[in-house]
């Protein structure tokens, strides 16, 4: 199993002040940058980058090809993944996209990760005229072809849908060939088999158990045997996650994570409903839901959600799997081990986390966790081979 | 590997049948009808799985995303353009956005059918 860090740069509203000090992006900014250079080192696989667009103090990651173009100069091994990057044509041109990912490919020595999605919230798709009840067709026919523009010489052309160009040769070209692995964002059940059909890696985004993982894994390999492939080579690969933070014991990891996970599944929530572009402040309104900082925990609704886009959320600002001691953790993992999950990808940067914290987290993680897993990974390596013996298609995975 | 083959009851069975060869064949409008109305028939049979009323139409669940999130129930996919309505009387029905549909959508209503139908399927089995 590998390990991968995620980030959303979350910069939340300080409570004292209506807006934003200028120095607040700049911050989350830098030490974000920090931290993955630590990860690096530490050896850590991956590190995700969210695009999000207008999400107030949620999501500072609007421009996640410069970031990781700057994550890239900092780095020597870790996987550069965009998970994921809003693939219909008028949020992002196929074309646009073809270039930034063969060029963030060139500039890292060939570690791309292509995550693809559809973009979520309506206030990130209104904003730039998609129309929802076709942005599943649209990111479908931009990937499609957006695959075909990183292998072709030249590009043919094509008259589609939701865009279309003429004759032109898109480059450069990626080093990874004959792409670099495709993944498509999956926070349900049917989206992972939708990947599976497609040949895609399915980025896991909805804080899902061992046991739904495992649900989903063999489904999941059952289905991309038989794939109408998406591009010219697989990434047969599932991805969970989860939000970190350790320290040495449980109370104390809690005390240092819990509000910021709360933080995180309420502003989740929070971008999903009704806002007021520049006028809400989601800080503000967690206080008034969740009480200051040290209150008691208000009376939530405990009982999980059936629906998985509900659980997401729900799950989203708990506990979960990976807020505690490094066995509370260690044990969580193996259990997602044991289901056959490829990589498990972690959040920690949210709310007013302490960037030491944060690098304490990393550093714990891979000393008292990480070794095991690296050490039993040629044992997953063989299971996966058994389950693609026999697959016709190119595999291009970094598993 | 699930397949309609699964499933008992015939009427869902047959449907998904249908489906599943719709999307072979690359039709998939039909496909994702078919997925529709088989749901539709699971609503009429397991009640407790129709969503609240809708606050407006076309939208499944109230209207509001707060409302979709206060829903217990394993809900409908929002996207793909076929959406799952609610009367007054809580009799489900369905909206179509549009009439075109895409392999992924198409095959997210099949896989999100045959994942309830064998759910339910179970859920049943345990009962007994």
């Amino acid at each position: 199993m590998k390990f991968g860090v995620q980030y959303q740069l979350n910069v939340v509203r300080p409570l004292d002040r209506e807006q934003w000090d200028e120095r607040d992006e700049l911050k989350i900014f830098q030490e974000a940058l920090e931290q993955i250079e630590f990860a690096d080192k530490l050896g850590f696989d991956y590190v995700w980058f969210t695009e999000h667009h207008f999400l107030e103090e949620y999501s500072c990651s609007s421009a996640p090809e410069v970031f990781l173009g700057a994550v890239s100069q900092r780095t020597k091994n870790i996987r550069l993944s965009h998970g994921i990057v809003h693939m219909p044509p008028k949020q992002n041109h196929p074309a646009r996209v073809a270039e930034r990912i063969a060029t963030l490919d060139l500039v890292s020595n060939g570690r791309v990760e292509f995550g693809t999605g559809e973009g979520a919230t309506i206030t990130e798709t209104d904003g730039f005229g998609t129309v929802r009840a076709e942005k599943k067709e649209a990111w479908e026919e931009a990937t499609r072809e957006c695959l075909r523009m990183m292998t072709m010489t030249p590009y043919p052309g094509y008259q589609g849908i939701h865009f279309s160009m003429p004759e032109r040769n898109v480059i450069p070209k990626p080093l990874q060939k004959p792409h670099p692995p495709v993944w498509v964002a999956a926070s349900r059940l049917e989206t992972v088999m939708v990947g599976a059909r497609l040949g895609m890696g399915a980025l896991g985004v909805g804080f899902e158990s061992p046991e739904e993982a495992r649900e989903r894994v063999s489904r999941y390999y059952e289905l991309i045997r038989n794939c109408r492939p998406i591009g010219k080579a697989i990434n047969p690969a599932l991805a969970a996650g989860g939000n970190l933070m350790m320290a040495r014991t449980n109370e104390e990891a809690i005390a240092r994570g819990l509000r910021g996970a709360q933080y995180f599944g309420f502003a989740l929530a929070f971008t999903n409903g009704e806002v007021h572009h520049g006028r809400d402040h989601v800080h503000r309104e967690f206080v008034k839901r969740f009480g200051p900082e040290g209150a008691e925990r208000p009376n939530v609704v405990e009982k999980e959600p059936e629906d998985e886009t509900q659980r997401t959320l729900f799950r989203a600002g708990r506990r979960g799997n990976f807020i505690g001691s490094p066995e509370f953790v260690r044990e969580n993992l193996r259990r997602f081990e044991e289901a056959h999950i490829d990589i498990v990808n972690f959040f920690y940067q949210m709310h007013e986390r302490k960037h030491e914290h944060i690098m304490e987290t990393l550093e714990l993680f891979a000393k008292e966790v990480m070794p095991e897993f690296k050490e039993r990974h040629h044992l997953h390596q063989k299971w996966r081979e058994q389950q693609l013996d026999g697959v016709k298609h190119e595999i291009n995975s970094s598993i | 590997m699930l397949t309609p083959a699964d499933i008992h009851d015939p009427k869902f069975r047959v449907a998904l049948e249908a489906a599943d060869k719709a999307l072979d064949e690359g039709d998939y409008a039909t496909a994702a009808r078919t997925c529709a109305e088989t749901y539709l028939m699971v609503l009429q049979q397991h009640p407790e799985l129709v969503p609240e009323p809708a606050g407006q139409p076309g939208r499944a669940t109230g209207g509001s995303f707060a409302s979709y999130l206060a829903s217990p129930r394993p809900v409908w996919p929002r996207t793909g353009g076929i959406n799952i309505v609610v009367d007054q009387d809580r009799r489900p029905g369905l909206a179509f956005d549009k009439e075109r549909f895409s392999f992924s959508e198409a095959a997210g209503y099949y896989e999100f059918l045959i994942g309830e139908l064998w759910r339910l399927q179970q859920q049943e089995a345990e009962r007994k």
